[in-house]
């Protein structure tokens, strides 16, 4: 069906864009009066011929000026013809503007039907990239003395409201940093909703400290999955729970191991990521992963 | 007989000129609705653009790890990926961690809900040195006051004005001992590193970092 439509519209456009060049540029004006006067020409020298032989059998001469009277006779009398079908020129010629109406419509919804597809692709791209979702929330209790002392939250992409665990941290130093495995996808995976990119906090430092003698955050199960990615079967949907289990497991060996990562095809890059803030008592902050790669620090107010 | 045939062909003028009205408004109808689509598709794009735009201040490679060190060479680029700095040292450690400071683009006021930053390389350090004793490496693009890895592109005078003083902002508070990010509000800082158990720098492999104006950093190999 496709195809004849598309073959339809082929022969429109063709008829169409010839109508539009004969009618409208000027090499097609040009073509079209080059044409008329020539067909004008042929008829007048065959008149003149046939009179010009006419005369000739009939022993009469045919001067220049009876020349002259026979073609003038003869333009009048095409003119008188041409009158006489303007009718169906103005019909055809009504004829050819709906052709190109309709052609030049047919185009401007083939252009609207595209421009509709490519606007929701965009959009999914832009709405995924620009998605970002809560990773950790940093409460600084007290900071004084040279200590840091902080409460963390861990969230889960999937419940954003409600921290998966928290933990209470007191550490040496002025500036606090919340290390994160993190795991950035490919851009069409994350466009295309079928994954995002991840982020697993497990460990805090900070300036004085570092990160070999960071506090660890014990975040992982006995199967090495995050607890913030856990799932119980009735806040599944659309997924079995072993299923859920196997693939959350194969996605968590994806990101322990870059080769299998590679190997997937999906892991655009693995590496770790400590992100810092200079803190004081009462600072609240927010760490986000960014679906366009990486993380950032937000204040938690600014949510 | 031929006044027959002429009342004959004027209503069939008339249906042609009434359909190819109806075909002109239905053209420029459409036409008005493809122009507006036009301009959102073009916004649209623009955002997608802006949201990926990206930076490569800063490419290192580790060079060799050996007794409980690790060597590596550190070049740090303009926008125009001009090489405007370069540095080979050894830290201790097994980990090596580059630290990007990022500055909120917003007034002071609403820093803390920034959504765009200008990315400054600014310490080195591993998981065996603590970042208060990293290199730090703002002297080696500092250019009077500018900072060369924003330098390659057209900035107006007020830009470049609000350049070197959030940069200056951050030398601050770095040369008085204290984190670079004490130095501005919504400021913070990202030390992008690899991970023993999981990746690992590759010695003579070129890595890049990366920095999004949307904040997000990361590590790839070039």
């Amino acid at each position: 069906m496709d195809e004849r439509l598309n073959a339809l519209k082929s022969i429109l456009f063709a008829l169409s864009d010839a109508a539009v060049f004969l009618f409208t540029r000027p090499l097609g004006i040009l073509l079209i009066g080059s044409t008329l006067l020539l067909a004008a020409g042929a008829r007048l020298w065959s008149v003149l011929s046939d009179r010009r032989l006419a005369a000739k059998a009939a022993g009469e001469g045919f001067g220049m000026g009876a020349a002259a009277g026979t073609a003038l006779r003869e333009l009048v009398s095409m003119g008188v013809k041409a009158a006489g079908v303007l009718p169906a020129l103005a019909a055809i010629g009504a004829a050819l503007v709906l052709l190109v109406g309709v052609a030049d419509t047919t185009r401007a919804v083939d252009e609207y039907v595209a421009g509709r597809k490519r606007i929701a692709e965009l959009t999914a791209t832009v709405l995924n990239l620009e998605r970002r979702y809560k990773a950790v929330e940093a409460r600084m209790d007290d900071v004084g003395g040279g200590r840091i002392k902080a409460t963390l939250s861990f969230y889960d992409y999937g419940k954003p409201d409600t921290a998966a665990k928290t933990q209470s941290i007191d550490i040496g130093g002025k500036e606090l940093f919340i290390d994160a495995i993190v795991c950035n996808f490919d851009y069409s995976e994350i466009s295309a909703g079928k994954t995002v990119n991840l982020a697993i906090p497990f460990k805090v430092f900070s300036d004085e400290v570092p990160e070999a003698d960071g506090v660890a955050l014990s975040l992982l199960d006995d199967k090495g999955v995050p607890l913030m990615y856990r799932r119980s079967a009735d806040e599944l949907y659309g997924i079995g729970p072993e299923v859920y289990d196997a693939r959350l497991a194969e996605l968590m060996g994806s990101i322990r191991s870059e080769e299998a990562a590679r190997g997937a095809g999906i892991v655009r890059s693995l590496y770790g990521d400590a992100v810092h803030r200079a803190v004081k008592t009462g600072d609240d902050f927010t760490v986000w992963v960014e679906q366009s790669g990486g993380l950032s620090v937000k204040d938690a107010a600014s949510f | 007989m031929m006044r027959r045939r002429g009342r004959q062909g004027s209503p069939l003028i008339g249906a042609l000129l009434i359909l190819a009205s109806f075909a002109a408004a239905g053209y420029f109808w459409f036409r008005g609705s493809v122009s507006s689509q036009r301009q959102r598709i073009t916004y649209l794009e623009g955002l997608s653009t802006r949201l990926r735009a990206e930076t490569i201040p800063l490419k290192f490679m580790v060079i060799s790890r050996d007794g409980g060190e690790i060597r590596a060479r550190v070049k740090i680029y303009d926008l125009a990926g001009r090489e405007v700095a370069a540095l080979e040292k050894a830290w201790p450690g097994s980990q090596l961690y580059i630290d990007i400071l990022l500055f909120p683009i917003r007034s002071e006021k609403d820093a803390g809900n920034a959504d765009s930053w200008l990315a400054f390389p600014y310490r080195i350090f591993t998981d065996k040195l603590p970042a208060s004793s990293g290199t730090i490496l703002f002297d080696a693009y500092d250019d009077g006051g500018f900072p060369e890895v924003l330098g390659g592109m057209d900035l107006s005078a007020g830009e470049r004005a609000a350049v070197i003083s959030s940069f200056a902002a951050a030398r601050r508070s770095a040369g008085a001992g204290s984190p670079a990010t004490e130095g501005a509000k919504g400021a913070f800082g990202s030390a992008v590193h690899e991970v023993s158990e999981l990746s690992r720098f590759e010695v003579g492999t070129v890595y890049r970092v990366i920095c999004r104006i949307k904040g997000g950093v990361e590590i790839m190999e070039d």
